[in-house]
């Protein structure tokens, strides 16, 4: 593999494209700035394929190219805003929907919902919320992938659930 | 913990995280494929990745110029001159070199040592001597000996031994008349002493460019 075999490497793509894109989106907000994040991100990781070591997990490895390549199109584009939070209201609802409709209509809005307050938090407390909650990872290998210590991605999770907590509760009753 | 962190959220939070996003699903098995497919297109136009453990290949330290023979000549003339400076430094007895002179007392010594007859008046005469003890310290020194008046300057015939301090002493007894010594350092270097004065020591730092 670290011979640089690009059609082993698209294994890995398969195996890690969806997981990335998840984390990526949570992150920036936006599917398609997460699309070139992770595209970005899997090259990178194939042009620096000489620095993984295999001793470490190829996925915690490429979370931490991609985690990277988010922090810095995020703070490339300063363009951050999330949905907006209009447009959830704004929807056009048919007059009759099914049921499976409907379901999608709320899933999505709650999506949206959910973007606007994590846009919201800062960067550190949104990058330590996504890690442990989206790709359901432990302490230490948020630590691995982020370079925080553990006792620190601890107290931001805290923070940033309380904080989640609050901003989804004041958006549900505004 | 992972329970007491869910248990701070709602389930569909931790539902809507753990799941991508819906706009993102419905477009999800063409559009997903199409996006590695990108991926893939740009990474076969990447040149191979190299492993940063492997060796330089001989052709890159050619580049470097260090295969070239000037480049190894240079190499080669590099070598030598260290090897050549630690041998000198080695033989000289590396750094500075500190020496110390004690007086130590006098001491009455017979002049003739069985040379004269038991009952000749050479045999009862008796001479004062300085017992002098020579201290010499400093780096790299793997033998001393301390020439003078009192040797005729031949090397080798007095000795200092290593102390368990890293110094190297000798107690000689020398003529009252005798001033002026110097130390042999590692059979090449010539160290100078301080010339002996009535005072009860003497000592002084020698530089290395002695």
């Amino acid at each position: 593999m670290l011979a640089g075999d690009a059609e082993a490497f698209s294994l890995l793509v398969d195996r890690h494209h969806a997981r990335c894109l998840r984390v990526a989106t949570h992150l920036l907000g936006d599917a398609d700035d997460a699309e070139d994040a992770v595209q970005e991100a899997f090259v990178r990781a194939y042009r620096h394929l000489g620095s993984y070591r295999e001793r470490d997990r190829f996925g915690a490895w490429l979370l931490r190219v991609v985690v990277n390549r988010c922090r810095t199109n995020a703070a490339r584009a300063r363009r951050w805003s999330g949905p907006d939070a209009t447009s959830i209201a704004s929807l056009p609802l048919p007059e009759s929907l099914h049921d499976d409709a409907v379901e999608a209509i709320e899933r999505a809005a709650r999506h949206d919902e959910l973007a606007l307050a994590l846009s919201r938090l800062g960067a550190a407390h949104r990058e330590a919320i996504v890690l442990r909650f989206s790709d359901e990872l432990s302490y230490d290998e948020m630590a691995t992938i982020t370079g925080v210590g553990v006792s620190a991605l601890k107290m931001r999770v805290q923070r940033a659930c309380a904080q989640l907590r609050a901003l989804l509760s004041e958006h549900l009753h505004a | 913990m992972r329970e007491r962190d869910e248990q701070s959220l709602s389930p569909w939070v931790i539902d809507a995280l753990r799941h991508p996003a819906p706009g993102s699903a419905t477009r999800s098995a063409s559009r997903l494929a199409a996006q590695r497919t990108a991926i893939m297109d740009r990474v076969r136009r990447e040149p191979s990745p190299h492993v940063l453990s492997a060796p330089m290949r001989a052709s890159r330290w050619t580049r470097r110029g260090l295969l070239t023979p000037f480049g190894g000549m240079t190499l080669v003339a590099l070598f030598v001159a260290a090897i050549s400076l630690r041998g000198l430094d080695e033989r000289h007895g590396g750094g500075a070199l500190e020496t110390t002179a004690f007086i130590l007392g006098d001491s009455v010594v017979p002049v003739h040592e069985g040379g004269a007859r038991a009952d000749s008046v050479g045999e009862r005469l008796l001479d004062t001597l300085r017992i002098v003890e020579f201290v010499l310290r400093g780096p790299a020194v793997r033998s001393a000996t301390v020439i003078g008046d009192f040797n005729a300057w031949q090397r080798g015939i007095t000795a200092l031994t290593r102390g368990s301090d890293d110094s190297w002493r000798a107690r000689v007894l020398v003529p009252r008349d005798a001033v002026r010594f110097a130390y042999v350092v590692n059979d090449a270097r010539v160290v100078n002493a301080v010339p002996l004065r009535p005072a009860r020591s003497a000592s002084r730092s020698i530089p290395d460019s002695i």
